[in-house]
């Protein structure tokens, strides 16, 4: 009987619920005065993103192009939460040469790229500006990596395709609205022939986020209503936080401590979780 | 003749909101989402069973029975609310079938346990879990049976050989399944199936196999004629007491279950089994709205296509072991320890995916349980369990881990 006790007690005891904070244990949410520049990570932990909490933007992956950016990586059928498509083979390609060669729709994978920089901004006004970027450089190449079978290359009829054609035709695809300004989407495309014939892509994907609006302190709550919420100078109305951001914050002794949320992630942006700043030297 | 059931309460707790009551071979949630990082409880009498059987006067030497059972897992409608799930149980049939033993050769003809596995024949896990644990063949079907029991003093062999209901009924011919089964019936142990009271049985080794035809619609948005694919399975079973029982006293009896198999083709015969593996969608090079669309005319999780649109079955291989052993008291009969060891893996689930749906793909599952068995009465029992699944999933091999505590009180008749 004491063990049918003990077992009730581990359910009552353990009917509270985490989040999703998995591996990232809350900070410190002692509150404080954020007023000014953060732009050092001393710290942060964040997680692969595989499965989004809600359902994407459709038209991420639809024919939109180039796809828009986005942290987590592609999913085979953005719209639904089960999935029901294990995604194409040939990756969304519409490879032409008519004569030259174009890339009309591609979805290349990508690995969740991670936090690289981060600069956040706290006026005494109540403004502030985010501005992260998130990048796979260092990753593995092969969690960067996306093959085309032959067929893919010639289902619409490209007379010769080569690799080096395509790696010209995708960089094409992603070339940046502002070059050296906004960073494409993915860098340092490198197409190599493959055993079956096909070819192996590899490149860089960087995210550049960046946030603009409101904030306020409410205790160890920091309060955010975003007007322009920009991923690589691209507003994401899926993405673009709909409601106001709520973080838990700390300033003190020259840093400042952010964690999402409710085992929520920070500022939005999945698989983020907590970051610790300081400021520039 | 006459009815047989028990009435079963389960309360479940997981550490994850992965599964409804059963975990069999469904997807654990992965850690750093809402359901992979937050409990559940869960209570329900679902597993409760009722069964009758029957049997007819022997007619010279030939003798006629029936079998029925059913419990209720049956399917809902999916507009159910979670309260209708968990109190408007829906029937469902287990076993329905007849049986004819002839002095030459016994014919069952109805629905029962799959011969692959020779399920229900002794092989089971003593486990409080809903059978079957990750990577132990359960299935039942739609079959015809033939059977040979061959008995010298103590020792039998059983032959069969069973035409059994096609994983896609377009593959227009049956399954063919065959084993072969030997008891010796000296070495006796004590054997707890599932979550039955042990009884006593004989030490039993058996193999199987299963052998397929899968017809498959084409991977076409204009499809040609379908691709076919043959899918085949084998597997070793074996009881083994490893400290003998008593005659009627199981006082330190310890037993062994295991079973080993390997198939391709034949994921469907290990419960919801699919390892997370898709049909790909048809590529859409003109890129048309909408989309086509493939419409497949079997089970998802069995074959799928590769980069060249070709039928591909997708391999498994499974492993589980269980260990009884009743503390010496009362004979035996009052309390009771168990533990199940179980994995099963895939050479080829992640190959045969593309790179974006592999994140979402396990080829790699374990399952491990401990329980303590207590049967206050011989007709009350109840059990406490604790049981651990992972599973890893393709991408950046990912580990999913579900802990379910188990509390279960069962009434026997």
């Amino acid at each position: 009987m004491k063990a049918l006790l003990a077992f009730w007690g581990v359910i009552a005891a353990s009917g509270c619920g985490e989040g999703a904070k998995g591996g990232c244990p809350a900070l410190a949410s002692c509150g404080g005065d954020p007023v000014g520049t953060w732009s050092v990570i001393d710290d942060s932990c964040q997680f692969q993103p595989v499965r989004p909490a809600q359902p994407v933007d459709v038209t991420a992956f639809g024919t939109i192009t180039p796809p828009t950016a986005m942290i987590a990586p592609p999913q085979p059928n953005p719209v639904v939460l089960q999935q029901t498509t294990s995604g194409d083979w040939c990756s969304n390609l519409v490879y032409t040469e008519n004569p030259d060669p174009e890339v009309l729709n591609v979805v290349l994978w990508h690995d969740a790229p991670l936090l690289t920089t981060a600069k956040l901004t706290f006026g005494p006004d109540f403004s502030y500006l985010t501005a992260l970027t998130f990048s796979t450089v260092g990753l593995p190449a092969q969690r960067n990596t996306t093959h085309f079978a032959p067929r893919c290359l010639l289902a619409n009829g490209a007379p010769s395709p080569t690799c080096a054609k395509l790696a010209t035709a995708l960089a094409s695809f992603y070339m940046s609205s502002k070059p050296g300004v906004i960073p494409a989407n993915f860098d340092q495309i490198e197409c190599g022939d493959a055993s079956d014939g096909g070819c192996d892509c590899t490149y860089v994907y960087t995210v550049a986020v960046s946030d603009s609006g409101m904030w306020k302190a409410d205790g160890g709550s920091l309060l955010q209503d975003s007007t322009l919420f920009l991923y690589n100078g691209t507003a994401v109305a899926a993405q673009s936080p709909a409601t106001t951001l709520e973080t838990s914050f700390c300033a003190r002794g020259g840093a400042l401590q952010l964690t999402g949320n409710r085992g929520g992630s920070l500022f939005g942006i999945l698989g983020l979780r907590t970051l610790v700043l300081a400021p520039p030297p | 003749m006459g009815f047989f059931g028990w009435l079963e309460l389960d309360a479940l707790y997981d550490s994850t909101q992965s599964f409804s009551e059963a975990v069999l071979n469904n997807i654990i949630q992965q850690p750093h989402t809402i359901a992979g990082d937050n409990p559940r409880f869960q209570a329900t009498v679902k597993d409760s069973r009722l069964g009758y059987k029957i049997a007819a006067p022997p007619f010279g030497s030939v003798r006629a029975s029936a079998f029925f059972e059913a419990d209720f897992f049956g399917v809902l409608p999916t507009t159910a609310t979670q309260d209708q799930s968990y109190t408007y149980e829906s029937i469902r049939l287990r076993h329905y079938y007849a049986k004819l033993e002839t002095p030459v050769l016994d014919l069952l003809v109805g629905q029962t346990f799959d011969l692959y596995g020779w399920g229900g024949q002794g092989f089971f896990p003593s486990t409080p879990a809903f059978l079957g644990v990750m990577g132990e063949v359960f299935h039942r079907n739609v079959q015809l049976r033939l059977s040979k029991v061959i008995a010298r003093r103590a020792v039998a062999v059983e032959l069969a050989v069973a035409g059994v209901r096609p994983a896609t009924r377009d593959s227009a011919v049956p399954d063919v399944q065959a084993g072969v089964k030997l008891t010796i019936d000296r070495w006796q142990g004590a054997s707890g199936q599932g979550p039955r009271p042990a009884k006593a049985a004989p030490l039993a080794l058996a193999v199987s196999a299963v052998g397929r035809r899968l017809s498959v619609t084409d991977f076409e948005a204009i499809t040609a004629d379908p691709q076919v694919v043959y899918g085949w399975g084998a597997a070793a079973s074996a009881f083994i007491p490893i400290i003998p029982a008593k005659g009627k006293n199981f006082g330190n009896a310890l037993s062994i279950t295991g079973e080993y198999s390997r198939g391709t083709g034949v994921s469907d015969l290990y419960l919801t089994l699919t390892g997370g593996v898709l049909f790909p969608s048809l590529a859409n090079p003109k890129n048309l709205l909408p989309a086509p669309a493939y419409t497949p005319n079997i089970d998802q999780g069995i074959v799928t296509f590769d980069t060249n649109g070709l039928v591909r079955t997708i391999d498994w291989q499974g492993l589980m072991v269980n260990a009884r052993y009743h503390v010496p008291l009362r004979e035996g009969k009052v309390l009771a320890l168990s533990g199940t060891y179980s994995r099963i893996q895939s050479s080829n689930a992640l190959a045969l995916t593309p790179v974006m749906g592999q994140a979402f793909v396990w080829s790699k599952g374990q399952y491990i349980d401990g329980t303590l068995w207590w049967s206050i009465t011989p007709a009350f029992q109840m059990a406490l369990s604790y049981q651990t699944m992972a599973q890893t999933f393709g991408g950046d091999g990912t580990v999913a881990r579900n802990n379910r505590t188990e509390a279960a009180w069962w009434f026997f008749f």
